[in-house]
């Protein structure tokens, strides 16, 4: 009922929205990330032409086509080499990438650990729902130990990952965490991770009602919930931000980590300063050097 | 006195032999011969033995040659690895350093090759003239020098400049090493020399590999983005664009992974920027889907592939032409995508201007195809000059007409950059009117091009998909829209087609017997051309540098003119023939000659297959023929 609610309040599409309507189920999450992501990039006051949201495959990778900005819907699990990409060739566009825990953590695994590594400087919001939604119900990465899914007929038995104890260990520049039934808080979220420089990784809890649990998974979550604001948490504190991610039973939402470190585009420009920069005409010359 | 010498060096790891055959190379292409440079090596990652080989001549050079007039040996034990490889030529001259002392029973090689060896105690006249053993390889330039008449300044001119780092000392050691060589040459060994060099000093060449020069090419041709992961033999590419991108502003990135390589590529590319990345086979297996994506997305993307023996592992350090299938019909759907194949030096560079070309202009993936011998081998370059430098940068360009606020002041002013009437965009860009009520990135036209917006343009937002769409971009999944948008796919490659009928050719105009080939073995039939020719048999070899779109109605109108028909490639399942095979009709008497990879192919073999198979003409000088597989 919550994020049906939520849908309605931002009926009206704020100029990042566009007009095609969603082929998501009612009440599933990802509205509210659509919702909380149009906002913010309203707020923060950008161009929409200066907006560019890459993504994969998936339910939620369908995001960029509901965006009134440059988007990408590309192939499963590459979203962000695509945003790197673009990134690293137009470093003043603002690139974000969106997309599911099995296109993000599963088959697109491998990249997300080098973006972070790397450092580029894109947001990335995970819509994390614990299920493989398009294709109807598979067990995914986050999917917990024992839930029953078209794959997994006597209940999930592999252990699922953690995304943010993951992202803080691959030396993640910003983690953050939102739930798909506080827009206003993921906004807030979403907006700060834009504006952090670096790879900034947006956990969204954005639940599936039709394939893991219904409508009712609002309220069991809300009731784990806690706000990290709230605790006088040190974000810069790796540690207390590992502290907080062990305690299982608790939701926290807001921003755990952060570090600011150069950004891959940085080390470029820090790069370009110290090679012998060319002028166009000097490619000609290059030849001389195999006479 | 020849113009035309092949010398064979093998060694083990510490001798240097890559560093002679380098010099020795290097040496030939200062005084303006032309030479190849291909080299050979052990399973080793260090050490272990190695072989090149360097073939000069005064006229451009297609292919390595097979049998050798010399070989420089350091070890008999060095042969027997490469001795299906180094063939002599009857008369060939055998060089080995004196300190072997293995006896003349055992020695590796056959009878009647025994009373050519000579043995020159390499080492010991190098520690006589620098005190240092490791100079024999030194000494053995300067005994071609002596020897062979092996140009002793252009050797000189490539010791200064390949030791000018490590100073004035180093340089003297290596000058001094190389004259005490010529020196004993010269006192010792003159007479016995049937093999001498015959040539006239001109300007110095251009002397690149096949790797380094479609880099170039790419640089030239405006790309400023490159995504690659390391890959023998392919990585030279990435090596030589990490170097030189950053210099002209453009950015190198070393990818996790094939596919992140090609899908950051694609991400730079819809962006604007000229992208590229290299691969060989298993890499090109990895970026299928990411290729796809390119096509349907309709995102201009350069992939280059240097082929290597396969499939899986194969042979990674080994020469073979069997992506052709792949590279054609590697994608799941209807996924066309433009094959192109470097048939020698000069065009790896041209090619590469042509691959940007194409994919700019009709926003599409082209796959440019090399091989390990074009890519690892050095030539020099012959008939092109480092001509063209296209200065259209796409995004450069929408940003001095769409977006001043964006614009880099290191670039000038706008007003002067848009005043040059070379810049420009090679994409279809949108025209002010089709921005007005809504953009259709995927509209339909007659010659299937649609203008392509880019970031930061205003009006211009859309959402690339990988996912079938109608005119907007929006997903559809109606077989109408499918339908319509698959046949504009297509007509790009009726355009393509029309527009870039690359061949290269040699022979006569009015052949009877056609040699149809594609990429690097172009250069040996080059030859067997020549030979029929003069032996009184018209021929003419034919090679598509565009193998897809193949330029069917040209290719047809040629088979249709032909008696006899031999296709010619260096893979064992004759993909090649298989290929045209099924769209075009060959002549009755068609012959095709195909063997799996690892080494080039050879003159001998291609000659052995032609004349066993062929109907020859009466008059036919068959001494010609044998008189060339005698040497």
């Amino acid at each position: 009922m919550e994020a049906k609610a939520e849908q309605k309040a931002d009926k009206p599409a704020a100029r990042f929205r566009s007009s095609a309507k969603p082929i998501w189920c009612p009440g599933c999450g990802d509205y509210a990330v659509l919702n909380a992501l149009a906002r913010s990039l309203d707020g923060l006051g950008l161009a929409v032409a200066d907006v560019a949201v890459i993504s994969g495959i998936g339910c939620s990778s369908r995001l960029p086509g509901y965006l009134n900005c440059y988007g990408f819907n590309s192939i499963h699990g590459r979203a962000i080499p695509i945003a790197t990409g673009l990134k690293l060739a137009r470093p003043r566009i603002t690139v974000l990438a969106v997309g599911g825990d099995g296109d993000g953590f599963a088959i697109g695994g491998n990249h997300v650990m080098h973006a972070a590594r790397r450092n580029i400087d894109i947001t990335y919001i995970m819509m994390d729902n614990g299920i493989y939604g398009l294709t109807k119900g598979q067990v995914s990465p986050t999917t917990p130990i024992g839930y029953k899914t078209k794959t997994t007929a006597y209940g999930a038995y592999e252990k699922p990952i953690k995304p943010l104890e993951v992202m803080l260990a691959y030396g993640c520049a910003f983690v953050g965490q939102g739930f798909a039934a506080d827009i206003k808080h993921l906004t807030e979220l979403i907006t700060a991770a834009i504006k952090y420089p670096g790879f900034s990784y947006v956990n969204v809890i954005s639940p599936c009602v039709t394939y893991r649990g219904g409508r009712e998974q609002y309220d069991l979550i809300k009731q784990r919930v806690k706000h990290i604001d709230e605790i006088g948490h040190d974000v810069h504190d790796w540690d207390a931000a590992h502290a907080l991610i062990r305690q299982l039973d608790t939701v926290w939402l807001g921003i755990l980590w952060q570090e600011r470190r150069e950004t891959y585009q940085e080390t470029q420009e820090e790069l370009k300063s110290r090679v012998d920069h060319a002028e166009q005409d000097a490619i000609m010359e290059i030849a001389a050097r195999y006479r | 006195m020849s113009t035309d010498l092949a010398i064979g060096i093998a060694g083990a790891g510490g001798d240097g032999v890559i560093l002679l055959g380098e010099l020795l190379a290097q040496a030939a292409a200062k005084v303006g011969l032309h030479a190849i440079l291909t080299k050979s090596f052990g399973p080793q990652i260090r050490g272990g033995e190695s072989s090149s080989r360097v073939r000069v001549s005064d006229h451009p050079l297609t292919w390595a040659g097979d049998k050798v007039d010399a070989l420089l040996l350091f070890h008999w034990d060095d042969l027997a690895r490469f001795k299906s490889e180094l063939v002599f030529k009857k008369n060939a001259q055998i060089i080995v350093d004196e300190a072997d002392e293995t006896p003349e029973d055992q020695i590796p090689i056959a009878e009647y090759l025994k009373n050519r060896v000579q043995r020159i105690p390499f080492e010991q006249i190098a520690v006589d003239a620098t005190g240092i053993k490791r100079a024999k390889n030194m000494v053995m330039a300067g005994v071609a020098c002596g020897l062979f008449n092996w140009p002793e300044e252009g050797i000189e001119e490539y010791i200064k400049q390949r030791f000018a780092k490590q100073g004035e000392e180093v340089v003297a050691t290596n000058l001094k090493a190389v004259l005490a060589g010529k020196d004993y040459a010269q006192a010792n060994l003159q007479e016995a020399s049937a093999v001498r060099l015959k040539y006239q000093r001109c300007d110095p060449l251009v002397f690149i590999s096949g790797n380094d020069a479609v880099a170039y090419g790419a640089l030239c041709a405006g790309c400023r983005f490159m995504a690659g992961y390391p890959i023998t033999p392919a990585s030279e590419i990435l090596e030589w664009m990490a170097r030189e991108l950053p210099r002209f502003d453009g950015v190198c990135v070393q990818a996790e992974d094939e596919i992140s390589a090609a899908c950051m590529a694609i991400g730079a590319s819809y962006g604007g920027v000229k992208a590229i990345t290299a691969t060989s086979g298993p890499g090109l297996s990895l970026k299928q889907e990411a290729i796809g994506l390119a096509v349907l997305a309709e995102i201009p993307l350069v992939v280059v592939d240097t082929q290597r023996g396969g499939p899986s592992t194969g042979m990674p350090t080994r020469t073979e032409q069997s992506d052709l299938n792949i590279a054609i019909y590697g994608g799941h759907g209807d996924c066309p995508r433009v094959v192109l194949a470097a048939t020698n030096i000069d065009e790896c560079y041209e090619l590469a201007h042509t691959a940007f070309d194409i994919a700019e202009r009709y926003q599409t993936p082209v796959i440019l195809l090399l091989d390990q011998f074009l890519g690892h081998s050095i030539f020099t370059l012959s008939d092109i000059e480092i001509h063209h430098h296209d200065p259209k940068r796409e995004h450069t360009y929408f940003i001095a007409k769409y977006r001043p606020d964006m614009w880099d002041e290191r670039f000038g002013s706008i007003e002067e950059y848009l005043a040059d009437p070379s810049v420009g965009s090679s994409r279809r860009v949108p025209e002010v009117e089709e921005l007005r009520d809504g953009f259709n990135r995927y509209k339909l036209t007659d010659d299937g091009v649609s203008p392509m917006s880019m970031p930061a343009m205003p009006g211009g937002e859309y959402t690339a998909v990988g996912i079938e769409h109608g005119e907007t971009s929006l997903p559809s999944s109606s077989h109408i829209v499918h339908q319509a948008q698959s046949e504009k796919r297509f007509r790009k490659f009726e355009q393509i087609a029309r527009n870039y009928a690359l061949f290269d050719s040699c022979g006569v105009d009015h052949p009877k017997l056609g040699v149809l080939t594609w990429g690097s073995t172009f250069g040996v039939c080059e030859e067997v051309c020549a030979l029929f020719n003069n032996a009184g048999l018209p021929t003419q070899v034919l090679a598509p540098q565009i193998l897809y779109p193949l330029p069917w109605q040209q290719i047809q109108s040629w088979l249709d003119g032909l008696e006899q028909l031999v296709t010619i490639e260096t893979n064992y399942g004759n993909q090649f023939y298989h290929y045209i095979k099924a769209f075009l009709d060959l002549p009755d008497a068609s012959y095709h000659y195909s063997r799996a990879g690892g080494i080039p192919m050879y003159l001998s073999e291609v000659l052995n297959f032609i004349m066993y198979n062929i109907t020859l003409p009466a008059d036919f000088k068959h001494e010609i023929i044998e008189e060339r597989l005698s040497w």
